[in-house]
């Protein structure tokens, strides 16, 4: 019993981390954090704010439309939008959270909670096979075992020398 | 120059890979002498070895109590001295099934064979009474030299047969000794 | 010369092939001059292959730029060490240095003198030469390193500018390394599947392999991650590129590999998972390999290439999964084991959850790596899958993974009781509990970093309080002084404390990893000489500007003088600069380091009228990274070392009892 609610107290925090983790939107109010939600369009592929190329014209336009904007007072989603109706979907650094695109994120979650069940349920045929074993065995050890048991100190012995392979 | 030089090159590839077929000594042995199910309980040999290993380590660490660690040592020593009983009466019946093979052998070698010498001039019960008699003798000289006398590789020491010319183990060349 | 690198390529394509059919049918017609000689043929290939390589290194060395290799990755002004490493700048030159690592590799293995797996080899050596056999022939037929130009140009490309740093001699030859690596492993898996030897032999075979091979893999991530940090100038070391999570699926495969086969070897479990995670590990390997070379999703790295190759690669790989788990499925009645548990909470279900929780993140990857390609299909609209899609879904599975390093390491096999459980977690959570106040109260409010440091502290207190009650128990035992009795215990038992130190460096890189995501600092000033910008206690002093040229460069320098709370530092002086044959100007940032933080300073650029712009970064903790890196090749190596045994000739039968 005791043992049943440590290993639940273990599940409960595994998936509160789970779910507080992908939860995490923070407001965006400086032109690095919003720059950090998107993907520099001058194909190098990167995050805005990573563009490591030395010149890169579209790096600066754009950076130079979000500070503009942000002066203007918009707010960090309005930019964003700008950006996506200008662009298309590919300019955001990780795929909204909505349709389609919702599949991504929540296929892997989806993949380990299942692969979870299937674990639990194998695990508890395992076990039960287990506890099949230990009633039908008979358990009882003959004479004439001393020879063998001392056989197994030494063989013990050595293997323990002989190492783990 | 380069063709002389890649032509050299498959020469001699090609020469080190036909070389073993016209070496004079021959090759080691492929298959080990274990069958399937010597190799199963070695399997579950070392599996109970490790076990109890890990167990004596877990317990010096703490991890487990010593009521835990007695009782899944015992469990584990159980299981390992019942593959230790199997493993041996495997090797016996496999042992004793090689002399009764090669008892089998010679006998009907000798009863096919008309060269015996002390068989020269008799005929008739008189003839195949000397035939049983030499058979006997094989007989009890063959179970001799199985069981009573065990012989070894000279360079590795394992146990080899009467009968083989190459060590099992470590291939190397064993000195033939007649015994009929 | 050339020709004749050429020359041995074929010839080592007709010997491999000839390889892989003699040694099956060698063995089972028991023609053992025919095995013999197929061994003989594998040996070649090694020869004639380091031929090739010889030839290749020679016509970069010799400057011999009609080579079409030599003319676009090197110049004449290259230095030795970066001409050495230009072997595997390219595609069609790591192309050759896979297959001579191969061919290494597998002379090595069938010339070891093993007692265990000796009727593995055979089978294995085949499988491990039908690889050799299509690198071999994508090398001769697709990606030739010995293509001649028509004409001799008179100087060469030269190497790439971002190419030039120490990393180059590391990253991709311990990368590449570990993808051949897990050939063996594979090749093992097979054959026991073909032979129908399904025990343990093969897992014994090959533990050490796939050790060596997860830790090369690991080392040239590393080496991968840190090149990132100093030479591209953007100040992370890892951007979730395409090509970087190609290398990183297959460690992570791996590693819950590594995790399985301990399972089977001591309770007889999970004989099909083992054989199903193998395959899968080659597979990303080979995945791997390809990914870096085909061009499909664009990154940093990709070498731009033909479709054919991908294409080839893409069928090599379809092959591979086809036939290895068909042959899987048709032997998967002989795996069953005879599993049977004690108890949901032992040691056995931490490390199937530790298995799923790899896999699981190995999956995240796949999906977010392939995405766009899926969701270009699907909806035909083009979409990013970029950091932070990788990083919000892995970090709690990587977190989770972290904190069951911790757990499995106090629960027991078979079960755990209750009592136990209390007892051995009761200080360390303890202790991880009152660090989470501790950080709370200090400030730490982001509760990424509240959960990440407690949960590492957590494990390291496990980790830590084990060895203590080891070391104790030892002492007691042999009344020997503490530190013998640790040296003993972790060499008494390599594997287990090697990968305890294993399990402490991924704890320090994963510190290293939290505190300068969540923590780091950024700003960026527009500073006149004589300025000075503040960030965190840094005060920097922006000197002057200065310019030079160097033989293949012009080199634009700006200086800055720092001093922290007061105290001057010294000099920093970050770097652009523009080479010759490449348009883009490359940028040498300038960093500080020390154990608690970098200071990471890039120059941006500059105005006519001397307004020079910075970008400044304080990255807290990032050493612990490199550091963990360090600790964790330690743990490998140590997990790897051969235990002293006698030659001993093997034990058919247990009790001979003479």
């Amino acid at each position: 019993m005791k043992a049943r609610l440590s290993k639940l107290l273990v599940v409960l925090v595994v998936s509160v981390i789970l779910v507080l983790a992908t939860g995490a939107v923070a407001y965006a109010a400086t032109v690095d954090e919003i720059a950090k939600q998107l993907i520099c369009q001058c194909g190098c592929n990167s995050l805005l704010s990573n563009c490591v190329h030395g010149e890169c014209m579209v790096r600066d336009t754009m950076t130079t439309v979000i500070a503009q904007r942000l002066d203007r007072g918009d707010s960090a989603e309005q930019i964003i939008q700008f950006f996506v109706a200008q662009y298309g979907e590919q300019v955001l650094a990780s795929p909204p959270k909505q349709g389609f695109n919702l599949t991504a994120w929540i296929a892997p979650f989806a993949a380990i909670l299942a692969g979870g069940a299937i674990i639990y349920l194998v695990l508890k045929k395992w076990v039960a096979r287990g506890r099949e074993l230990e009633t039908t065995v008979a358990v009882d050890s003959g004479e004439g075992d001393e020879e063998y048991q001392r056989l197994l100190e030494k063989e013990l012995k050595e293997f323990a020398e002989e190492g783990f392979r | 120059m380069t063709v002389f030089v890649a032509l050299l090159l498959a020469a001699l590839a090609f020469a080190f890979v036909i070389y073993p077929f016209f070496k004079r000594k021959p090759a080691v042995a492929l298959e080990s002498a274990e069958d399937d199910r010597t190799r199963e309980l070695q399997s579950k040999r070392h599996t109970a070895y490790s076990m109890l290993k890990e167990l004596e380590f877990d317990f010096q660490s703490g991890i487990l109590t010593t009521e835990d660690y007695q009782d899944l040592e015992t469990r584990y020593k159980k299981k390992a001295i019942s593959v230790l009983k199997e493993m041996d009466s495997l090797a016996k019946s496999a042992d004793s099934a090689e002399v009764e093979d090669d008892i089998e052998k010679s006998i009907r070698k000798l009863r096919l064979s008309k060269a015996i010498p002390a068989l020269k001039g008799t005929e008739g019960p008189a003839r195949s009474a000397v035939v049983e008699d030499e058979i006997e003798k094989s007989i009890q000289e063959l179970r001799r030299g199985k069981e009573g006398k065990e012989r070894f590789c000279p360079q590795c020491g394992e146990k080899r047969r009467e009968s083989d010319r190459f060590c099992a183990y470590c291939g190397a060349r064993l000195k033939e000794e007649e015994s009929s | 010369m050339v020709e004749i690198g050429y020359a041995a390529l074929f010839l080592a394509l007709i010997a491999a092939v000839y390889s892989v059919v003699a040694f099956p049918i060698g063995v089972r017609r028991g023609r053992s001059a025919l095995v013999e000689s197929a061994r003989n043929s594998l040996v070649a290939v090694c020869g004639l292959v380091s031929i090739s390589v010889i030839a290749l290194v020679y016509a970069i060395v010799t400057h011999n730029f009609q080579v079409e290799y030599v003319a676009t990755y090197t110049s004449s002004d290259m230095p030795l060490n970066y001409l050495l490493s230009a072997l595997w700048a390219g595609n069609d030159g790591s192309l050759l240095f896979w297959a001579w690592i191969l061919s290494i590799v597998a002379a090595v293995i069938v010339l070891h003198r093993r007692d265990i797996g000796k009727e593995l080899v055979p089978y294995a050596a085949s499988v491990v030469m039908a690889t050799q056999a299509f690198f071999l022939f994508l090398l001769l037929f697709v990606a030739n390193p010995f293509q001649l130009l028509s004409f001799v140009p008179a100087e060469g490309r030269g190497l790439n500018p971002l190419l030039e740093n120490p990393g180059m001699f590391f990253h991709p030859p311990f990368l590449l390394a570990g993808y051949v690596g897990f050939t063996v492993p594979f090749a093992f898996a097979i054959a026991a599947l073909w032979t129908r030897r399904l025990g343990d032999e093969w897992i014994v075979a090959v533990r050490r392999w796939t050790l060596l091979a997860w830790l090369s893999l690991a080392l040239g991530n590393l080496f991968g991650a840190w090149w990132a940090y100093v030479e591209l100038g953007w100040g992370g070391y890892w951007a979730w590129d395409p090509v970087e999570n190609a290398s990183f699926m297959p460690w992570l495969v791996a590693t819950a590999f590594l995790h399985s086969i301990m399972m089977q070897r001591r309770r007889g479990m999970l004989k099909v998972w083992n054989m199903v995670l193998i395959i899968l590990t080659f597979t990303l390997a080979i995945l791997g390999t390809f990914l870096t070379r085909s061009g499909v999703l664009s990154s940093v790295h990709t070498f731009a290439e033909s479709p054919l190759l991908g294409t080839l690669f893409l069928s090599f790989i379809g092959a591979v999964l086809f036939s290895s788990l068909g042959l899987l499925y048709y032997r998967s009645e002989e795996l069953r084991g005879e599993t049977e548990m004690e108890s949901l909470l032992s040691r056995e279900s931490t490390f199937l959850l530790n298995n799923l929780l790899l896999v699981g993140a190995t999956f995240a990857i796949l999906v977010g790596t392939f995405f766009p390609v899926l969701s270009e299909a699907v909806r035909g609209v083009k979409i990013s899958v970029g950091p932070p899609f990788f990083n919000q879904v892995n970090s709690p599975i990587f977190l989770a993974l972290i904190l069951l390093a911790g757990i499995c390491t106090l629960i027991g096999w078979r079960r755990t009781s209750a009592t136990n459980l209390v007892r051995n977690f009761l200080w360390p959570l303890v202790g991880a509990l009152a660090l989470a106040v501790v950080l709370f109260a200090v400030g730490i409010r982001e509760w990424y970093a509240l959960a990440a440091f407690p949960i590492c502290g957590f494990v390291l207190a496990t980790i830590f309080y084990e060895w203590f009650r080891g070391t104790s128990a030892r002492h007691r035992m042999r009344a020997e002084n503490y530190f013998k009795a640790f040296w003993g215990l972790i060499t008494s038992n390599r594997p287990r404390y090697g990968g305890y130190i294993v399990h402490i460096g991924i704890i320090l890189f994963a510190i290293g990893v939290v505190a300068s995501s969540v923590y780091n600092v950024e700003k960026e000033a527009s500073l006149k000489p004589g300025e000075t910008m503040t960030i965190n206690n840094y005060i920097l002093t922006y000197e002057g500007m200065d310019n030079y040229e160097t033989q293949s460069r012009q080199v634009v320098t700006a200086t800055l003088s720092v001093s922290n709370s007061g105290e001057p530092l010294g000099r920093l002086a970050p770097e652009k600069y523009f080479h010759r044959n490449f348009d883009q100007p490359v940028t040498e940032v300038a960093i500080r380091s020390t154990l608690v933080e970098d200071l990471y300073v890039i120059l941006v650029g500059w105005d006519a009228d001397g307004t020079t712009a910075f970008k400044v970064l304080v990255n807290p903790l990032v050493n612990w990274m490199w550091l963990g890196g360090i600790v964790l090749v330690i743990g490998g190596l140590l997990a790897f070392w051969p235990e002293r045994r006698k030659p001993v000739a093997p034990k058919t039968q247990g009790g001979e009892g003479r």
